[in-house]
């Protein structure tokens, strides 16, 4: 039973997507996992509709898998795992406490590896010295940025560039007067569908220095085996759309 | 001319009492997911007999001890304020408790205490946030100035509702979204335990019960300071029993279920249009009908799950259907000959 859109992946990643009887009403990666039982959100699940579908281990989040109903789990007899994913660096250590709790630890240990191998690449695709000064807007009215402890923050770390929001706020709300202030040299453009449809042709940060790369793949949002991959399509066009970075799925082979 | 018809006072406690015990014998058997009965009576080791015994009584109960709670209070205000208006959260209560909770919720280390720090931080800041409103609005007598005590009331929760919309956008995504869903009301909370739910009923009952001995005090408050001295009850000293009393019992309940609204509105209104004005009544009939209500409520939002995938927090349906349900109370109390 996954309770984490991260862990449902992660599970199908390592070939006991068979054995998975329950997920969250956000688990749509990948497509199987989609006609599985609901049994909640990531915060909001049914302890009922959990113990109905008789899980041998529940995944969650420590915010959920604790309490009343970690209580209710352990009385069932069902084992429990806590994880977090909040930045790739997160994605290893998941990867690897889901493979030893289904007796996976080679398969865990395979995925990990490729994992590693795919954003070394991409990091080497990038390596600048130097490094790219990145602005992630995730809003546009007001304007909110991605800060260096969000996830977005995070990916930005993780590629080997240099986010320009500094501070320990996750997502500030900026005037486009600090924007145009941090000169970056990327603006990465992470504003949802719906905001961005509703302002045609509008830039992200009008006026502001640097090129503009839209996000193209919501994956980028959520740290798992596919991150790498979502992220390879964020590399292609900051390197100007142009042939794969290394570590691309043809690379690979 | 005659008024609207009203119930005799005891046949509509009895049927609230019936109607609370048939509600809870309902959340009881249907739920989120199928559940046998049979099975959890005959089984001790079956996960029906888990569901029933740890879930979903602990869960009815702590629903019809918080929903007789904001009933209660929300009568008592309204009489002492003599504002129909007034219901248990006007007075400050509210945003203190959700600021209080909010703020154990964003600590780091207070939030990882669970459940238990969360309605402590919650019942310390609605009692922090009657207090400041009780200092700021006592007149030079040390007599309360009701309609300071509602405006500095209405005051606190706007100041204490900023801060908590600082607080949310300076946590962490699913932090925030944790605020959000204790804020809007839930019983999908961690007071579960014989001990958690014993404690909590113990300080209700004890508020209710001061609150029945003040009864005819109440009555006699309906006639306005003069009429109850004359009668020989103290104004003030009533309104201040029944303020504390009545705090304390809407600081526990917020405390274990977030800010669940409405129930204490329209409890005590449809329980006054249908057997009158009797605090000796009322007080009872209330405790029952708004038990009774909220154990219904949630019944639904576990009895929706399998069309929406989630348990909304209760707080959302009281407030769907609370707030028509409070509008059609009030024209059809206006149109009342």
């Amino acid at each position: 039973m996954s309770l984490i859109p991260n862990a449902t992946e992660i599970l199908f990643a390592l070939g006991a997507g068979e054995r998975v009887v329950g997920v969250t009403r956000y688990c749509d990666r990948p497509q199987e996992a989609r006609g599985l039982p609901r049994v909640g959100g990531i915060l909001d699940v049914s302890p009922e509709a959990v113990l109905d579908l008789r899980p041998d281990l529940v995944v969650g989040s420590p915010a959920v898998v604790r309490g009343r109903f970690a209580d209710l789990l352990d009385r069932a007899g069902v084992r429990r795992l806590a994880l977090t994913f909040e930045g790739p660096d997160e994605v290893e250590p998941g990867i690897r406490a889901i493979g030893r709790a289904l007796a996976l630890d080679a398969e865990a240990e395979a995925l990990c590896r490729d994992y590693r191998r795919q954003w070394d690449a991409l990091r080497d695709a990038l390596r600048r010295e130097p490094p790219l000064r990145a602005l992630v807007v995730v809003g546009r009215a007001p304007l909110v940025v991605a800060g260096e402890g969000s996830l977005l923050g995070a990916l930005v770390r993780h590629l080997g560039m240099e986010n320009v929001v500094k501070g320990p706020l996750a997502w500030p709300t900026w005037s486009p007067e600090e924007a145009l202030r941090a000169r970056p040299d990327l603006v990465v453009d992470a504003v949802a569908e719906e905001e961005a449809a509703s302002r045609p042709g509008e830039e992200v940060v009008p006026g502001a220095p640097g090129r503009v790369v839209r996000i193209p793949d919501p994956g980028i949002l959520r740290p798992g085996p596919g991150f790498p991959a979502a992220a390879r399509a964020l590399v292609q066009q900051v390197l100007g759309g142009g042939d794969d970075p290394p570590g691309s799925r043809e690379d690979r082979r | 001319m005659t008024g609207p018809r009203r119930w005799a006072p005891p046949v509509f406690l009895g049927i609230s009492a019936a109607l609370l015990g048939a509600f809870l014998v309902l959340s009881w058997s249907i739920g989120a997911a199928p559940l046998d009965l049979r099975t959890a009576w005959s089984d001790p080791e079956s996960i029906d007999r888990l569901i029933l015994v740890r879930e979903r009584i602990p869960r009815s109960l702590l629903g019809a001890m918080v929903g007789a709670a904001l009933s209660v209070s929300g009568l008592v205000f309204q009489a002492v304020l003599a504002n129909p208006l007034a219901d248990p959260y006007v007075i400050g209560v509210a945003g203190g408790a959700a600021l209080g909770g909010a703020l154990v919720l964003a600590v780091p280390l207070a939030a990882a205490l669970g459940q238990p720090a969360v309605s402590l931080g919650a019942f310390a800041g609605g009692l922090l946030a009657i207090a400041l409103n009780w200092t700021l609005s006592r007149g030079r007598r040390g007599t309360l100035r009701a309609y300071h005590f509602l405006l500095v009331g209405v005051v606190l929760n706007a100041v204490a509702s900023a801060a908590v919309m600082f607080l949310k956008t300076v946590v962490r995504a699913e932090k925030a979204q944790e605020m959000l869903l204790w804020l809007m009301g839930t019983l999908a909370t961690d007071v579960r335990s014989p001990s958690a739910l014993l404690m909590v009923f113990a300080l209700l009952a004890l508020a209710g019960l001061w609150l029945y001995r003040l009864a005819p005090a109440l009555n006699a408050l309906t006639l306005g300071a003069e009429g109850a001295s004359v009668l020989g009850v103290d104004p003030v000293r009533t309104t201040r029993q029944v303020f504390l009393a009545g705090s304390l019992l809407v600081a526990a309940a917020v405390s274990v279920s977030g800010l669940i609204g409405f129930v204490g509105l329209i409890v005590p209104h449809a329980v006054r249009r249908v057997i009158g004005s009797d605090h000796r009544w009322t007080l009872p009939a209330c405790a029952c009908s708004g038990a009774a209500f909220l154990v219904l409520a949630d019944w639904g939002v576990r009895a929706l799950f399998p069309v929406f995938h989630t348990e909304s927090p209760v707080g959302v349906l009281t407030a769907l259907v609370g707030g028509p349900a409070f509008v059609w109370l009030l024209h059809r109390t206006e149109e009342a000959p």
